[in-house]
């Protein structure tokens, strides 16, 4: 009875204070009440000017990106390759401490003495260390936080989110370009050699999980595996040569087209593999061969690009065939070795008759389904014109985790397709996350969304900007079997790298 | 006075950021009423100044890390912010809060085209009733503070200060009750 006694008055006490409170905040009863006359009247109020200038000040953070700090990356990530072994990180081995004039002062040196000693790591004695997320720092990169910093549109990059342990220096090492070029590519000063007014990741704030512009240069390409089977880093251009590391699904191979050797017409390149902070050189044969074991774009893995998804028969299909599920399925190719009139996904094709004999792996076009090509063209989901392509739905905000309401297709002419990696079914999108705002009836793009979490790639996409320096499928293609390389120089894994 | 952002609004604009617009008009939301707690928490204007201004830097390089929770949420995370500032602020200085502020060093109060003698009569009452919440315990002051320079409401009060919702209740009127007596006996003594 106490406890309930306590509690109704605790409760009435409530009540009142609230009333109180509400007639205070209210001001009704100033006159009555000297203290909360004093309450109200003497609510403190910055000044006009401080408050205008302090909102000034963040918005002109705001638009430098230099906002978000330490223990997280930016909430738009897009992650380009989560392959690359990574440092492990406690909290414990890092802190955050930057001085700016250390910073300037070394890039100073860097610039014009080419030092490259710029040391990030937590076993140096400089007082810069990164900080990190704890143990889980990923390769993600964020491409919006370098919207401010312009970049020649004919050029190629790559994205490069930087791990606890890099240094510029081990950074360009691994990439084969010198620092002045990454910090040209990130803004990270100006002609002159001062610092840009658009730093966004270097300087003074370079952490973990920061985006890093890795520019290509024109003489490389990456390798991306495609096909299961193992392919070999080699010593030399030998078929015998000893074996330096298997490359692994997805990992990021540096390719050099200039450096590619020849051996009794076999075509070598020239490649080099990040592993963890040191790097393994050597040589992959690819040779011209039927089944793709990879493919050499200007883009690195992760970075949506080719392939695109286009419907095959997984079987032989006769004429007169409804297609049903089983029948067909998509397979991965390039866009270029897409034919005319394919389609990006099922949908498009299941429940419709086709009107030719279709062989096992054959490409299901809408010539297969009866179309009539010269009055229509195309029909929709279609790689060629028109084609369908997702947009918003609705305004999508940061974090949300794409549902089928959330977008819609719409059919449009790729010449206005201004975006490059849209996609074209609503399916490839559900259950991915959005990194970017989205407003309604934008595209939804590659680019504002986080990894796909089944593929840990991209898909689905339809059109495609052109590769540049890309290399002819031809050149390109190889078999495990046939993928023989050499060797310059080792690397040696460690225990956690294992190939 | 009072949070003029609707729920869903707020959502929205927080989900918006690192959008200007949201952002700005967030700020605009709060800055009142976290100068307000602030400025009575430390007294001086330049050093409310200082923190609110560093309180709303830490607020944008941290929204990223925030998590909806619900209403309310936001405006306690932001006090949190707040209110740990004004703890560092009095902690890394080794600072006591001043007894005796120069009436010309205490932040101006609303009211607009007071005469200098209005002014000079408000920032009186201001120091009086400044003296009279720090006679309070520090947690009916942090209760007191927030409730009415913050504007915040029980519930968010709980989740700055870690505290169930009724135990606040029960602090602020409590409170009150304290600083009538208190307040009408330095009124009735001048």
């Amino acid at each position: 009875m106490s406890d309930m006694s306590d509690m109704n008055e605790n409760h009435s006490q409530d009540k009142e204070t609230q009333q109180y409170i509400d007639r205070l905040l209210a001001g009704e009863t100033i006159t009555n009440d000297p203290l909360l006359n004093a309450m109200i009247e003497t609510r403190p109020q910055a000044s006009t000017i401080f408050q205008d200038t302090l909102e000034s000040q963040l918005l002109a953070q705001l638009d430098s990106a230099e906002v978000y700090e330490e223990e997280n990356v930016s909430p738009m990530n897009i992650a380009i390759d989560t392959s690359i072994p990574t440092k492990q990180t406690s909290d414990s081995q890092i802190k955050r401490h930057f001085p700016v004039t250390l910073i300037a002062a070394m890039l100073a040196i860097m610039i014009f003495g080419g030092f490259l000693t710029l040391m990030f790591n937590s076993g140096g004695s400089e007082d810069i260390y990164l900080s990190g997320a704890g143990d889980d720092i990923q390769q993600d990169a964020d491409p919006e936080a370098l919207a401010d910093c312009p970049f020649p549109a004919d050029s190629d990059y790559i994205l490069y989110a930087v791990v606890a342990g890099d240094t510029l220096s081990s950074i360009s090492e691994n990439f084969d370009i010198s620092v002045g070029d990454i910090a040209e590519a990130n803004c990270f000063y100006d002609g002159d050699g001062t610092r840009s007014q658009n730093t966004l990741l270097l300087g003074d704030n370079i952490q973990a999980g920061d985006t890093l512009r890795i520019p290509v240069l024109d003489n490389e390409c990456y390798v991306q595996r495609t096909s299961p089977d193992p392919l070999w880093i080699r010593n030399d251009t030998r078929t015998d040569a000893r074996q330096l590391w298997q490359v692994q699904s997805s990992m990021l191979v540096l390719a050099s087209e200039t450096n590619a050797d020849s051996n009794t017409g076999a075509e070598w390149y020239y490649v080099r593999i990040q592993i963890g902070r040191g790097t393994i050189e050597g040589f992959v044969l690819v040779s011209l061969v039927t089944e793709p074991a990879i493919h050499c774009t200007a883009n690195a893995p992760g970075q949506v690009s080719n392939p695109v998804d286009v419907v095959v028969a997984t079987r032989d299909l006769s004429s007169g065939t409804v297609l049903d599920l089983g029948d067909v399925e998509t397979v991965s190719i390039l866009p270029e070795q897409a034919p005319a009139f394919a389609y990006c996904c099922l949908d498009f094709v299941l429940g419709r008759e086709i009107t030719a004999d279709v062989s096992e792996g054959a490409f299901v076009t809408e010539f297969e389904l009866g179309q009539t090509v010269g009055d229509t063209s195309n029909a929709p989901g279609q790689i060629q014109n028109p084609a369908q392509v997702v947009v918003a739905a609705q305004d999508l905000a940061v974090g949300t985790v794409l549902e089928r309401g959330d977008l819609e297709t719409v059919s449009i002419m790729p010449d206005n397709i201004d975006q490059p990696f849209v996609f074209c079914c609503v399916d490839l999108l559900l259950g991915r996350e959005v990194i970017a705002p989205v407003t309604a009836g934008a595209f939804v793009t590659e680019n504002v969304l986080g990894l796909n979490p089944e593929t840990g790639t991209i898909n689905g996409q339809v059109l495609d900007e052109p590769n540049a320096g890309s290399v002819p499928d031809e050149v390109i293609r190889a078999t495990a079997t046939q993928l023989m390389i050499d060797v310059t120089e080792t690397a040696e894994p460690t225990a956690t790298q294992t190939p | 006075m009072q949070n003029t952002l609707t729920e869903d609004e707020e959502r929205a604009l927080i989900s918006a950021l690192p959008d200007k617009v949201a952002f700005q008009t967030l700020y605009r939301a709060y800055f009142e009423r976290v100068f307000g707690y602030i400025a009575y928490r430390v007294g001086r204007r330049q050093d409310a100044e200082d923190i609110a201004a560093d309180v709303f830097m830490r607020v944008l390089r941290k929204v990223h890390t925030f998590e909806y929770r619900g209403a309310g949420s936001f405006a306690a995370w932001v006090f949190q912010i707040a209110r740990n500032q004004v703890a560092q602020f009095y902690r890394y200085a080794d600072r006591q809060p001043d007894s005796l502020i120069p009436l010309d060093d205490l932040p101006h109060m609303q009211g607009d085209n007071l005469l200098p003698d209005e002014v000079l009569m408000k920032k009186e009452t201001f120091a009086r009733l400044q003296g009279a919440i720090a006679s309070l315990s520090e947690r009916r002051q942090e209760v007191v503070t927030l409730r009415f320079y913050g504007g915040l409401s029980n519930q968010e009060i709980a989740r700055v200060l870690d505290l169930d919702e009724r135990t606040v209740a029960s602090h602020l009127s409590r409170a009150i009750d304290d600083l009538q007596r208190t307040y009408r006996a330095k009124e009735s003594s001048l």
